[in-house]
């Protein structure tokens, strides 16, 4: 689907590449038939899918937020931050991991026209995060309840992404986007207590890998050049 | 036009996104919760050599629980399981071959493990010493410390 995608952004597309701009032979590489990026900016962004996992998931929160900038026709240089936090309060046990995240990145356009981007990216991510389980209970078949804790841990842990990121512009100066996201663990240590694990920023899961979707919406503050 | 083609798609992921939250807000029973016992395989001395020996009219029951036996008078017993007592820091167990008995003591510490959101908790143990009578056991050999849900040999039972 990915390949179909980043296919069918990389055809040449006659109707504007030909008559309105310059006139290019139909078999030229797409980066030449579009346009440069006239209205370079400094893009602020919220994660918009973030609080509607909030209102699916009531025990997950998060926060994030994500600057871009243009540093060249094709480049744009990618902050994210964010905070995450997931407070699981079941009968059995009560389990709370929080912490901060960043990525780090860049993201090249393959195709930008009237300001829709479709682009490839990759990030770095670091998150720093605690848990704790100020209750835990478990049933054992022959000794019967047994009832405990986790004490406080904190943890660093950092990963890999590759991102496709399709942004459009709605309004002026306003834009609507998503990105998907294949993220590897990097240095990745077996966790003595968890076989599912939520580190903030990557996700949950079992294993070292996972994908991600998310959507943004942004406001492009216009500079000159 | 190719930046239609981005608007569309852009807009439809958003739809998208807001369906499959139905989806996942369905949330999952815990269908299978495995506990973690502690593998041991019995061991004698036959014609010279120690290799793994099944027992005979073999019984086991955990000290404090002698009501309730885990195996009772079963025979060619080669391995058994035993379940360490989450609640405490050691665990005995009576072991009878034969109507001659022996306890076996393990100490360990006890590591909960989370498994998933609908299942929790578990409980993993990891193995520190043992100590027996001798009245049939010759010895008790910890070969692997960590008891969790892979099932592996932890104990080597010699008699």
């Amino acid at each position: 689907m990915l390949l179909n995608l980043i296919t069918a952004a990389a055809q040449p597309d006659t109707s504007f590449g030909s008559d309105t701009l310059h006139s290019d032979p139909p078999d030229e590489p797409l980066r030449e038939q579009t346009v440069p990026i006239t209205e370079p900016g400094f893009r602020i962004g919220i994660n918009i899918s973030r609080p509607l996992i909030q209102i699916i998931e009531p025990s997950r929160f998060s926060v994030e937020t994500v600057f871009d900038y243009n540093i060249g026709q094709e480049l744009f240089a990618v902050a994210e931050a964010g905070y995450a936090l997931r407070d699981l309060d079941e009968p059995t046990y009560h389990l709370q991991e929080s912490g901060l995240f960043f990525r780090l990145g860049t993201d090249r356009s393959l195709y930008n026209y009237s300001n829709d981007v479709i682009a490839i990216g990759a990030r770095l991510g670091f998150s720093a995060y605690d848990r704790s389980a100020p209750f835990v209970y478990v049933e054992q078949d022959y000794w019967g309840e047994y009832s405990g804790y986790l004490s406080e841990e904190s943890f660093f842990r950092q990963w890999a992404e590759v991102v496709l990121v399709l942004k459009t512009e709605i309004f002026n100066n306003i834009f609507l986007g998503w990105n998907l996201r294949g993220k590897v663990l990097l240095f990745d240590k077996k966790d003595r207590h968890m076989e599912e694990r939520y580190i903030p920023g990557f996700g949950v899961g079992t294993t070292n890998s996972t994908l991600g979707f998310d959507f943004y919406i942004y406001y492009r503050i216009p500079v000159r050049r | 036009m190719l930046n239609t083609f981005i608007k569309n798609r852009v807009i439809s992921a958003f739809l998208a996104l807001i369906l499959s939250g139905v989806f996942i807000s369905c949330r999952e029973e815990c269908h299978y919760k495995p506990q973690s016992l502690a593998g041991a395989v019995f061991h004698s001395l036959v014609e010279g050599s120690v290799v793994e020996a099944p027992v005979d009219n073999f019984s086991l029951s955990g000290i404090g629980r002698e009501d309730s036996l885990l195996y009772d008078a079963r025979s060619n017993i080669r391995n058994i399981n035993l379940p360490m007592n989450g609640s405490a820091e050691e665990s005995g167990f009576i072991f009878v071959f034969d109507e001659v008995t022996d306890t076996v003591w393990f100490s360990y510490e006890v590591v909960p493990w989370f498994l998933s959101r609908e299942c929790g908790f578990i409980l993993n143990f990891e193995l520190l010493e043992t100590w027996h009578t001798g009245n049939r056991i010759d010895s008790v050999v910890i070969v692997t410390r960590e008891i969790t849900t892979f099932d592996e040999t932890n104990i080597r039972i010699y008699n």
